[in-house]
């Protein structure tokens, strides 16, 4: 196997979502109805991010990107707010954008990225077209979002809210981009001795669109639940041996196995049966596309194993000295796409904003 | 079958089953983590990561958590020091091998050359609120972290150590520093700066002990076996019998490095019994005579008894108590003038 540098050829697929968000996004977002407060406008080194210009017919100029968040520090090693990097292709970062503490990202998909900041007393959602360089205004309110990520039609904003005074679960919101009301998708995580205290809510899609997936990780331990959208019913995955998702694909959610850090098993569960399955013992890092999941190995140091899900053949591919998968977003804090049935290869497991960003692995060979 | 052998094959049996006794769970050593134990006895030089070295006062911390491992390891895992040019490092800022909660996180994908151990930023936002370095506020508040604390439990993960099984009521909190879940200021250990009883106790299993007179964490509970031989077994009053022992940790793949190891510089008693009687008595505590486990006295036996060393289950230590196959010294003649065996120390009834 071979690792090779991006690629802007993209499957058929992907165009054809990329259409989807084209058409969908500035039309039912249009930045003249947003009122974006000069505090949560997103900057850059040379000043604000222009807004994009809203053409709905206007082809998408890439639909691949990257990006990552840095800690910006004071002088004290205080956070004071996020650096967020992105960019296209094989690019060194294109963009630059300085973030509050209460941020974070999404994506990319279809070289967009939602990017979500807060104040203090308002949050805001943009979508970032990397490609073209703009943002457009999604939402801005006294809510406070935590997270969110853009449906899969591209059509609504699932966000996880936050009481701004307690910090208390408020729920999964759906925001549909039209302008009509939000609606509660999700009642807040009632406490769990298990879980504890939660640190972090990720959110994402399964690979097929149909469930909304919601994980929330304790200091140590992972709950999960799931809503079908087709259906409306929520399945909750509260098992200790199931920890921090890496993907849901088909029926099965595949996850950590319940460890407080890596490595750790990687295991399959069978949303219907709960039968799980183990896929991987001593696994680190660890990324899912195409029905084939990648993880690293401790056992084989260097060295990354694909299998396919179905089963196969599971084959390793060697890693050079300082790369890494780069795993899921909430994990890397960083997002990247690459060709289809590839898996993105990195300086320490991120996107790098001063080399080439990441070399990609073919999954299917 | 002679009734003395009748006896030592009981002992033996007994001393099997007590071997195969399943390790006990509640306080039981910490479980290993999955990647490659480092060499023991080596030293681990850590540097600060370029473009992610950590404030000032964080350093301080994780200089002092990296003395606190090395005061505290009880054991031939590797020390771990601070180096400008060290090649493992240490981190403040966003690593991929944190996951989504963790304060702190240590990271061995390239054990055993290396390792990785960062830090959350003073500030970072969690779901729950900030993150709070008790060391990079003004004035500690409750509800931060020790950094030192913190420190101390990552390289315990470098080292080769997994999170701490706790009770429910978590009454061993203490137990172990390297814990799934930090305690902030100022709940039950939150600025505890040793490794506890159950981290040592696994560093032990894993590394073994730094010589053989060193105790063993009370988190152990270890079986060992005890010899002892006799210079002669029919004598004549008034000659003298050497009596030596040798204690072990008995042979069991679950004791991993401490397996067979000699166990020296503990207090091992000579006891005797008239022949047919089940009550042992003390009659000398045998002193050491070498780093191997190896104790040794003379006596002179006055009239024929059962003889067995005895290794009485210490309190400070994580060793079983065990005893020799008893065996008789058979006196013949009588001699008025000779000198009589010590005093006895005390009287007890038998025990395997």
């Amino acid at each position: 196997m071979s690792l090779r540098r991006w690629r802007d050829s993209l499957g058929p697929p992907l165009l054809a979502v990329v259409a989807v968000v084209a058409v969908v996004i500035p039309a039912a977002a249009s930045p003249t109805r947003m009122r974006a407060s000069d505090a949560l406008a997103i900057r850059t080194d040379a000043g604000a991010l222009p807004v994009c210009d809203g053409h709905a017919n206007q082809a998408p100029r890439a639909a691949t990107a990257w990006y990552r968040l840095d800690p910006a520090l004071d002088a004290d090693g205080a956070l004071t707010g996020w650096r967020f990097f992105a960019g296209q292709a094989a690019e060194r970062h294109a963009l630059e954008i300085a973030l509050p503490v209460e941020s974070f990202a999404s994506g990319p998909r279809n070289g967009l990225v939602l990017v979500g900041a807060d104040d203090g007393r308002r949050s805001s959602i943009r979508i970032v077209d990397i490609g073209r360089r703009c943002a457009t205004a999604l939402h801005e309110g006294p809510d406070l979002v935590r997270r969110a990520v853009l449906t899969p039609a591209a059509d609504a904003i699932v966000e996880f809210r936050l009481d701004r005074r307690t910090r208390a679960d408020l729920g999964v919101w759906l925001r549909p981009l039209d302008g009509s009301k939000p609606s509660r998708l999700v009642n807040p995580l009632a406490p769990s001795p298990r879980v504890g205290i939660v640190f972090s809510t990720d959110l994402r899609f399964s690979t097929d669109g149909r469930r909304l997936v919601i994980t929330s990780c304790g200091e140590a331990a992972c709950l999960t639940r799931l809503l079908d959208r087709k259906t409306g019913r929520l399945t909750t995955i509260d098992d200790e041996g199931v920890g921090e998702t890496i993907a849901v694909v088909g029926d099965e959610l595949v996850a950590y196995g319940g460890c407080a850090s890596l490595p750790c098993r990687i295991v399959a569960r069978n949303l219907a049966s709960g039968r799980v399955r183990v896929l991987a013992e001593r696994a680190g890092l660890a990324s899912l596309t195409d029905g084939v999941l990648a993880y690293e190995d401790y056992r084989q140091r260097g060295r990354v194993v694909i299998r396919p899900l179905g089963g196969g053949t599971a084959r390793t591919v060697a890693l050079e000295t300082g790369m890494r998968l780069v795993p899921g977003e909430s994990r890397a804090l960083a997002g990247i796409e690459g060709p289809v049935g590839s898996v993105a290869i990195a300086p320490e497991g991120r996107p790098s904003w001063t080399h080439v960003p990441a070399t990609f692995v073919e999954v299917h060979r | 079958m002679s009734r003395i052998r009748l006896r030592a094959t009981a002992a033996t049996a007994l001393a099997v089953l007590a071997l195969a006794a399943p390790p006990t769970l509640a306080h039981s050593p910490d479980p290993a983590i999955a990647w490659p134990l480092y060499t023991p006895d080596d030293t681990l030089q850590f540097r600060w990561k370029e473009n992610e070295v950590p404030p000032s006062k964080m350093r301080d911390a994780v200089v002092a958590a990296a003395d606190d491992a090395n005061g505290s390891r009880g054991s031939r895992a590797p020390s771990i020091v601070y180096a400008a040019g060290g090649s493992s490092t240490v981190e403040y800022g966003a690593n991929v091998f944190c996951g989504v909660a963790g304060l702190a996180c240590a990271d061995g994908w390239d054990a055993p050359d290396t390792f990785r151990v960062a830090f959350r930023s003073h500030g970072w936002q969690f779901d729950w609120g900030k993150l709070q370095w008790c060391q990079l506020q003004s004035t500690p508040q409750n509800g931060c972290y020790d950094i030192e604390n913190v420190g101390l439990d990552e390289f315990g993960h470098v080292l080769g150590l997994n999170h701490h099984a706790n009770y429910s009521s978590e009454s061993d909190y203490l137990d172990a520093v390297v814990q799934t879940v930090s305690h902030a200021r100022a709940k039950v250990g939150w600025n505890a700066h040793d490794f506890g009883r159950c981290d040592t106790a696994k560093l032990q299993l894993r590394y073994d002990m730094v010589n053989s007179a060193r105790k063993y964490s009370t988190c152990l509970d270890i079986a060992t076996a005890l010899s002892m031989s006799a210079s002669d077994r029919s004598i004549s009053l008034g000659e003298t019998v050497t009596f030596t022992v040798v204690v072990q940790v008995a042979d069991s793949a679950s004791y991993e490095k401490l397996r067979s190891n000699w166990v020296s510089e503990r207090r091992i008693v000579l006891e005797r019994r008239a022949p047919g009687s089940s009550t042992w008595t003390q009659v000398a505590v045998v002193p050491p005579i070498a780093s191997s486990g190896m104790y040794q006295i003379r006596l002179s036996p006055t009239t024929t008894y059962d003889w067995r060393g005895y290794f009485y289950k210490p309190t400070d230590e994580g060793l079983r108590a065990s005893s020799s196959a008893p065996f008789t010294i058979t006196v013949s003649g009588t001699c008025p003038t000779c000198p009589q065996a010590p005093n006895p120390v005390s009287t007890r009834e038998a025990r395997p």
